[in-house]
C-alpha cells in the first residue's frame, strides 16, 4: 500500500486567461488512497485531472502514473493508459441513446471484451451500484442520482487501479450525494485509489480523508484525515 | 486486441437507427447536391452534344473552274485529303450539286427554268475533324499554300507564278466566314459556362455533403469523448463513424440514382427524342445514345457520395480524435 501511484513534481499548466491554470505544484498520492481536491471553482482542481488523464500535456514539470512519466506516452498509448483509470464527471458523460446496460457494457466493449463477460459482469456491478432494476432505462429516463450510479459503474468494471472523480456530486441533490460518496468510499475499500475533486464540503467534513486544497492554481494544504476547512463560506 | 469488425457495423447500425433524424438529414442532403449534378450534367452533356453536331456542319466548299483537268482535280484532292485537320473530302460534280439543288425544291418548281445545271461549279466538300480549325485552312486556300512548291533557289516571282499556276482552277471557297467566327465565339462561351456550371455544382455539393456530415458528427462530439474516456482507441472511435457516414453517403447516393433514373427515363428522354427529330445530325445523347453516358454518371454519383461519407467522416473526426 506504500507505493506511489500518482506523483506530479513541479508541473505547471498555463492557459491564456489565468483561471484553471496550476503552478508548479507537486504532491504523491499512495496505491489505495481516497483523496479530496478541494478549492474553489477554477483554482485548478479539474486541470489536475485532465493532466492525469492526459488529456493535454503540463506546460512544464513531469507527472508520474504507477512510476512511468506519462508525458512521455506515445499518443497512441494514450487509450491503454485511459483503460486503467476510471472517470466521473458531473455531467456523467452517458451515452444518450445507449440503455444503462449498453453504457456499461460499452466500457468492455471497447476493450474488445467478448459478449459472455459483459453478461456476468455488468450485472454484477449493476448489482454493486443498486441499479438491477434499470438495466433498459435510457439516461433521460433516470434521476441524476441514478445516471452518476451507472456512471460510476462504467468507471468501475474494469476494475482500474485508479478512479479520478471531477465533481460527481455537482449535479445531486445532498441526500443522494451521500449515497454517491458512500459508494466511491465502498469503491476505495476494494483497493482502488480514489481522487475526488469537489467543494461540496459536508462530504469532505463526513469522511475524514486526505485533503489537497488549492487556491489559484497552487496547493495550499495537503492534510492526511482533513475538513474542508474552517471557513465554510468560501464556496 | 480482439476486435469484432462486426461489431463496428452493429455499432453504426444501431447510431444510424437511433440517430435518425440526423442521419435522414445527411442522406437528404446527399440526395439533393447528387439529383442535382446529375440531372444538370446530363441537361449540359446533351446541350454540348448538339453545339457539337452543329459545329460539324460547318464546311468548306471549294469550287472548281469548268475546265479543271482530270490530273489537277486528283492532286487537289491527294493533297487536301493528306492535312491533319481534315475529316473528309468529297468531289461533287456539276450533276451532284444540282441533284443536291433540286432535293431543297419541289419538283415542278419554276427554279428549274431559270437554272441551268451547266451553270453550277463541280467543287470539294470539305469536312472537319476539329470544325474550330476551319478558318486555318480557309486561309490556306486564300494564301495560296496549298501546294508548296517553291525551293530555296528560286526567285519571288517565280514563286508567285507557280502559285497562280496551282491556284487557276479554283474558282472562289466559302465556308460562312462571317459567321463561323462568331459561332465558335458563342459555342466556346457557352461550353465554358456549362463547364463552370458543373464544377461548381459538384464542389458546392461535396462541401454541403461534407459539412452535413461533419455537422452530424459534431452533435455526437459527447459520445466521442466518452469513447475516449473509457480508453477506446482511435481506430475503434473511427471506424462505427465511417461505416455510418458511407452508409449515408451511398444511401444517398442510390436514392438520388434511383430519383435521375425517373427523370431521365420520364422526362429528358422525350426532350432528347424531340431534339433527334428536330434535328437531322448525328447526336450522341447521355440517354438515348449509342453509349449512354447517364450509367457513367451514375456511377460517378455512387462513387463519390460513398467517398465523401467516408473521407468527410475521416476528415471531421480528426479533430475530436486527436485527444
Amino acid at each position: 500500500m506504500d507505493e506511489g501511484l500518482i506523483e506530479f513534481k513541479n508541473v505547471t499548466k498555463l492557459y491564456e486567461e489565468e483561471d484553471y491554470s496550476v503552478r508548479d505544484i507537486s504532491f504523491e498520492i499512495k496505491k489505495g488512497e481516497f483523496v479530496f481536491l478541494i478549492g474553489p471553482s477554477g483554482s485548478g482542481k479539474s486541470t489536475i485531472i485532465r493532466l492525469i488523464l492526459k488529456e493535454f500535456e503540463p506546460s512544464s514539470g513531469k507527472i508520474y502514473i504507477a512510476g512511468k512519466n506519462i508525458c512521455k506516452l506515445h499518443r497512441k498509448m494514450i487509450p491503454f493508459l485511459r483503460r486503467n483509470i476510471g472517470c466521473v464527471f458531473e455531467d456523467f458523460k452517458l451515452l444518450p441513446n445507449k440503455t444503462t446496460y449498453e453504457n456499461i457494457a460499452f466500457a468492455l466493449e471497447v476493450l474488445g471484451k467478448p459478449k459472455y463477460e459483459m453478461k456476468t459482469k455488468v450485472p454484477q456491478i449493476l448489482k454493486l451500484v443498486g441499479l438491477e432494476n434499470k438495466t433498459d432505462n435510457y439516461p433521460k429516463q433516470l434521476s441524476s442520482g441514478e445516471q452518476q450510479r451507472v456512471s460510476i459503474a462504467r468507471a468501475f468494471i474494469n476494475r482500474p487501479p485508479l478512479l479520478l472523480a471531477d465533481e460527481p456530486t455537482g449535479n445531486i441533490d445532498p441526500d443522494i450525494s451521500l449515497e454517491i460518496i458512500k459508494l466511491l468510499a465502498r469503491i476505495n475499500n476494494t483497493g482502488t485509489t480514489v481522487v475526488m475533486a469537489t467543494h461540496d464540503w459536508s462530504l469532505v467534513d463526513m469522511m475524514k480523508k486526505r485533503v489537497i486544497e488549492l487556491d489559484n492554481g497552487q496547493i495550499v494544504r495537503d492534510q492526511k484525515r482533513g475538513l474542508y476547512g474552517f471557513e465554510t463560506n468560501n464556496l | 486486441m480482439r476486435i469484432n469488425p462486426r461489431l463496428f457495423f452493429r455499432e453504426a447500425y444501431l447510431s444510424i437507427r437511433r440517430n435518425f433524424v440526423m442521419t435522414s438529414v445527411a442522406i437528404i442532403q446527399v440526395v439533393i447536391s447528387l439529383l442535382m449534378v446529375g440531372t444538370i450534367a446530363i441537361v449540359i452533356y446533351d446541350s454540348r452534344q448538339i453545339i457539337k453536331a452543329i459545329e460539324k456542319e460547318v464546311e468548306i466548299s471549294v469550287y472548281l473552274e469548268d475546265d479543271i483537268s482530270e490530273e489537277f482535280l486528283h492532286k487537289y484532292k491527294d493533297e487536301i485529303r493528306s492535312w491533319n485537320e481534315i475529316e473528309n473530302v468529297e468531289y461533287r460534280s456539276k450533276e451532284e450539286a444540282m441533284k443536291k439543288l433540286m432535293e431543297g425544291f419541289d419538283e415542278n418548281s419554276s427554279v428549274f427554268e431559270i437554272i441551268d445545271p451547266e451553270t453550277l461549279p463541280a467543287s470539294f466538300e470539305i469536312s472537319f475533324k476539329n470544325p474550330q480549325t476551319v478558318e486555318d485552312v480557309a486561309n490556306r486556300f486564300k494564301d495560296g499554300k496549298i501546294f508548296d512548291l517553291t525551293t530555296p533557289e528560286e526567285g519571288e516571282e517565280e514563286e508567285k507564278e507557280k502559285k497562280e499556276y496551282y491556284w487557276k482552277w479554283i474558282n472562289d471557297i466559302t465556308y460562312g466566314k462571317d459567321y463561323v467566327g462568331k459561332f465558335f465565339r458563342v459555342t466556346n462561351t457557352i461550353k465554358i459556362i456549362t463547364f463552370l456550371i458543373i464544377a461548381l455544382l459538384f464542389v458546392s455539393s461535396i462541401i454541403l455533403i461534407f459539412n452535413t456530415i461533419r455537422l452530424s458528427i459534431i452533435s455526437r462530439k459527447k459520445e466521442i469523448e466518452v469513447m475516449k474516456l473509457v480508453g477506446a482507441s482511435n481506430w475503434y472511435v473511427r471506424w462505427p463513424f465511417i461505416i455510418e457516414g458511407t452508409v449515408q453517403g451511398i444511401m444517398g447516393a442510390l436514392i438520388a440514382i434511383g430519383l435521375i433514373f425517373i427523370i431521365n427515363m420520364s422526362f429528358l428522354k422525350k426532350l432528347e427524342n424531340a431534339f433527334n427529330n428536330l434535328f437531322p445530325l448525328p447526336l450522341n445523347f447521355a440517354i438515348i445514345g449509342t453509349n449512354p453516358l447517364q450509367f457513367q454518371i451514375f456511377l460517378l454519383l455512387f462513387v463519390t457520395g460513398m467517398l465523401i461519407g467516408a473521407v468527410g467522416s475521416l476528415i471531421a473526426l480528426r479533430r475530436f480524435v486527436k485527444i
